[in-house]
């Protein structure tokens, strides 16, 4: 099927109910190795690459398509449509908790539960709102990639355009785990950390529950509150994982409070 | 001592024995944290480094350590990687010092964990890099340049490398082929570039390849049809040029090309637009040539019968005058009417002389000489009507002195012919302008009506009739004599006001001007 090369589908487990697992900025499907496990009795767990991220088709990235968070919406409701099973239990890190929301906005029946790990409807700060960063901040992070794209190689190009007549790129590709077009890096950088949805935040109609770490330097306390208080129906847990990624770092932890949420409501 | 130098290497390596002074001290910086990231161990290089003391740093966050856009990236990257793959090298961070100075670092991490791979603690080397960043920096920025220029200009461009294999492709070479950058990295140039010749559709060497061959540059192969992924056909002009390094080594190839079909087509078109002008120039210049030969050997030829006419006329009026009683007065017309026509015939001959005689002097004539000429031989005129001719000092020109005669002549005839009843003032001036000389002929004459300015000049056009003797061929002929120089002639004029009429005359001798 199309999708499931486009969006590099993976599922796993064989429960009655579906769970989709959308990864954040920076990484792939991978970072849900430590958490995808816990779940695969109850829920057939989908796992898929945002377009421009992993091993997703490289070559359906378009700058127009994904120069709002609106283009990621769409794919999720693709890929929904793809795999079947809908309501699902969406579970979105980072910036995909902010894509779940967009899409559950466009498609609410697609949708039985929003996890939203680490939300932030606005990264820089504006007027009385507090996202935590300024525009500099982000240009810093933007110079950050440039200076750690350096050893990406042209060479790698073809590999992940899928060209079979090379298999030695294809090893070294297996190896490069997190490894993104520098382009297509700064690209999603920009149109994560400069949009701007918090006004999207009041129309969810879907339950959902907010996800705060401690210390996150990304989504701060103030920001997880915000979200909170403008979800309908949002239930919001304050969970002792420190950073912004606690499905790696307190993996426990996390999969504890989402089976709470989930057994309770 | 000096003879036992296996001593002094042992007794240096004894001062190598701390593993603590090691740490401490070594040329980087040492850093451990927990899991989440809490400085647990720090050595004093880095914290002399940032500024801070040991104790000072111990227990704060690594990522506090690091500018905004750093930390990002750490909770975005350097993290997860460390957490999924144990180790991380060579990532570029801003650390930030206590006083709020930055130094650009490479950083390597690893992760220790317990037996049962669950994490324990992170471990980070920290090398000062302001030089390299620096010098990185450089690089992006002149890549940067490099790219956008390359992706701006109207001309395609292909890199490959020393074995023809597509290194770089910009936006309109990508279009012009029909790949796309991402499709075209990695192959070779004869896949990505397929090139024929214009006229039979052979394949034709690519300039790649010949570039790489012999390591020179090949220019523009004319004729040469690009044909694209989805078979359209563009003709192109390219040329290819090989790249070296500092050695001089051919490490590759750099092609330009660019779509001339566009310029293709409009040279043809203009080719053609050429072609026909110059066939309908020719057949004009042929159809006047014949009309003006027509009008000189018509006239020239009609001349001598109707002067045998008049002659005859004449002849009868004298011999048989007396007999004819009322016919005598009929004969009278009859010689009227003759002499009207061998005028007529006389002027168009010299209309006809006008068109397809004259010629350039080797100097500009004097153009005071010709106006006296002129007023010589209007002198019977100006007495009789007691004209009142002045002229400024006139210019040099750039025309036959006799044409310039004529033009004099009947312009200033006409002003004397129609006068008004004041006695005539004619005025000859000339001013300088852009494209040679302006004459102008002022008079205070009857002057002409606004709605006649343009038929004027046209041959045999009279506004009055018999009422005043000319044939109506002056204006005419002033006109042609001017246009065979690429002048013009008007008249500024209303009813009752008098005229002035203008005209222009080249200053210089274009030698383009001898075919007239």
């Amino acid at each position: 099927m199309k999708a499931f090369e486009k969006y590099n589908i993976k599922i796993v487990g064989n429960g009655p109910k579906t769970m989709l697992l959308a990864h954040g900025y920076g990484c792939d499907q991978v970072m849900w190795r430590f958490f995808s496990p816990a779940f695969q009795d109850d829920y057939r767990v989908v796992l898929f690459d945002h377009v421009g991220a992993g091993k997703s088709d490289l070559s359906q990235y378009s700058r127009e398509k994904y120069g709002t968070l609106n283009g990621y919406a769409d794919d999720v409701l693709e890929i929904i449509e793809a795999v079947g099973g809908a309501p699902v239990v969406f579970v979105g890190h980072s910036v995909s908790s902010m894509i779940g929301i967009l899409a559950a906005n466009k498609k609410p029946e697609y949708f039985s539960r929003l996890i939203l790990i680490g939300p932030s409807p606005c990264y820089i700060n504006n007027g009385e709102y507090v996202g935590g960063f300024t525009r500099s901040d982000i240009d810093g992070l933007l110079q950050t990639l440039d200076a750690n794209h350096l050893g990406w190689s042209q060479a790698m190009a073809p590999v992940i355009m899928k060209n079979e007549d090379r298999p030695e790129l294809a090893a070294e590709l297996a190896e490069s785990f997190c490894r993104t077009d520098p382009a297509i890096a700064k690209h999603f950088a920009r149109v994560t950390f400069l949009s701007d949805n918090r006004e999207d935040l009041r129309r969810l109609g879907v339950p959902s529950l907010v996800m705060q770490c401690s210390e996150d330097n990304i989504a701060p306390h103030a920001v997880g509150e915000f979200v909170h208080r403008q979800l309908a129906g949002s239930q919001f847990v304050s969970l002792k994982a420190t950073g912004h990624c606690p499905h790696l770092s307190a993996p426990e932890e996390t999969i504890r409070s989402i089976k709470d949420y989930l057994e309770r409501h | 001592m000096k003879d036992q130098p296996e001593q002094d290497e042992a007794r240096l390596a004894s001062l190598e024995e701390s593993a603590e002074e090691l740490y401490e001290f070594a040329p980087c910086g040492y850093l451990t944290t927990t899991i989440d990231g809490r400085i647990i161990k720090v050595n004093r290089t880095l914290a002399e480094w940032l500024g801070y003391s040991v104790d000072e740093l111990t227990g704060k966050r690594f990522s506090d350590l690091l500018s905004v856009g750093g930390k990002i990236y750490y909770d975005t990257h350097l993290n997860l990687l460390l957490r999924m793959q144990r180790s991380v090298d060579e990532i570029a961070l801003d650390l930030i010092r206590k006083d709020g100075g930055a130094i650009p670092a490479l950083v390597n991490s690893r992760q220790k964990r317990t037996p049962a791979d669950e994490p324990l603690l992170n471990r980070f080397t920290i090398y000062n890099a302001t030089e390299r960043r620096l010098y990185e920096r450089q690089l992006l920025e002149a890549r940067d340049l490099f790219q956008t220029t390359l992706s701006s200009i109207a001309d395609g461009v292909i890199a490959t490398d020393a074995y023809g294999v597509v290194t770089f492709i910009n936006p309109v070479a990508a279009s012009l082929t029909g790949w796309k950058e991402n499709t075209a990295l990695g192959r070779t140039i004869h896949e990505v570039l397929k090139l024929v010749r214009e006229d039979n559709g052979e394949a034709v060497e690519n300039p790649i390849s010949h570039a790489l061959r012999t390591g020179q540059a090949v220019g523009l192969e004319n004729h040469t049809v690009l044909v694209g992924l989805d078979g359209r056909q563009i003709v192109v002009d390219d040329s290819a040029s090989p790249i070296r390094d500092e050695s001089g080594f051919v490490t590759g190839a750099v092609l330009v090309f660019r779509d001339v079909s566009e310029r293709r087509r409009s040279e043809r078109a203009l080719e053609q637009a050429r072609t026909e002008l110059e066939r309908v120039a020719a057949e004009l210049r042929r159809s006047n040539e014949d009309l003006s030969q027509f009008a000189y050997i018509a006239s020239h030829d009609l001349r001598s019968p109707v002067k045998t006419v008049a002659a005859l006329t004449q002849l009868l009026a004298q011999t048989y005058g007396d007999k004819l009683g009322e016919g005598k007065e009929l004969l009278g017309h009859v010689t009227d009417a003759t002499r009207r026509m061998a005028k007529l015939i006389d002027d168009l001959l010299i209309y006809a002389t006008a068109t397809t005689k004259g010629k350039l002097p080797k100097t500009p004539v004097d153009a005071n000489v010709q106006l006296a000429a002129a007023l010589e031989n209007l002198h019977a005129a100006i007495a009789d009507s007691g004209a009142e001719i002045t002229h400024e000092d006139l210019p040099a020109v750039a025309m036959d002195g006799t044409s310039l005669v004529q033009v004099f002549q009947n312009l200033i005839g006409n002003a004397i012919r129609y006068r008004s009843s004041r006695a005539p003032q004619i005025h000859i001036a000339a001013r300088a302008s852009d494209d040679g000389w302006i004459f102008s002929c002022r008079d205070n004459g009857i002057g002409i009506a606004t709605k006649y300015h343009a038929q004027i000049f046209d041959p045999f056009k009279r506004l009055h009739g018999n009422e005043l003797p000319g044939s109506g061929i002056g204006l005419a002929v002033c006109k042609k004599i001017i246009e065979r120089y690429h002048g013009r002639i008007w008249v500024e004029s209303s009813e009752n006001e008098g005229a002035i009429f203008h005209f222009t005359v080249p200053s210089r001798i274009s030698r383009a001007d001898d075919r007239l």
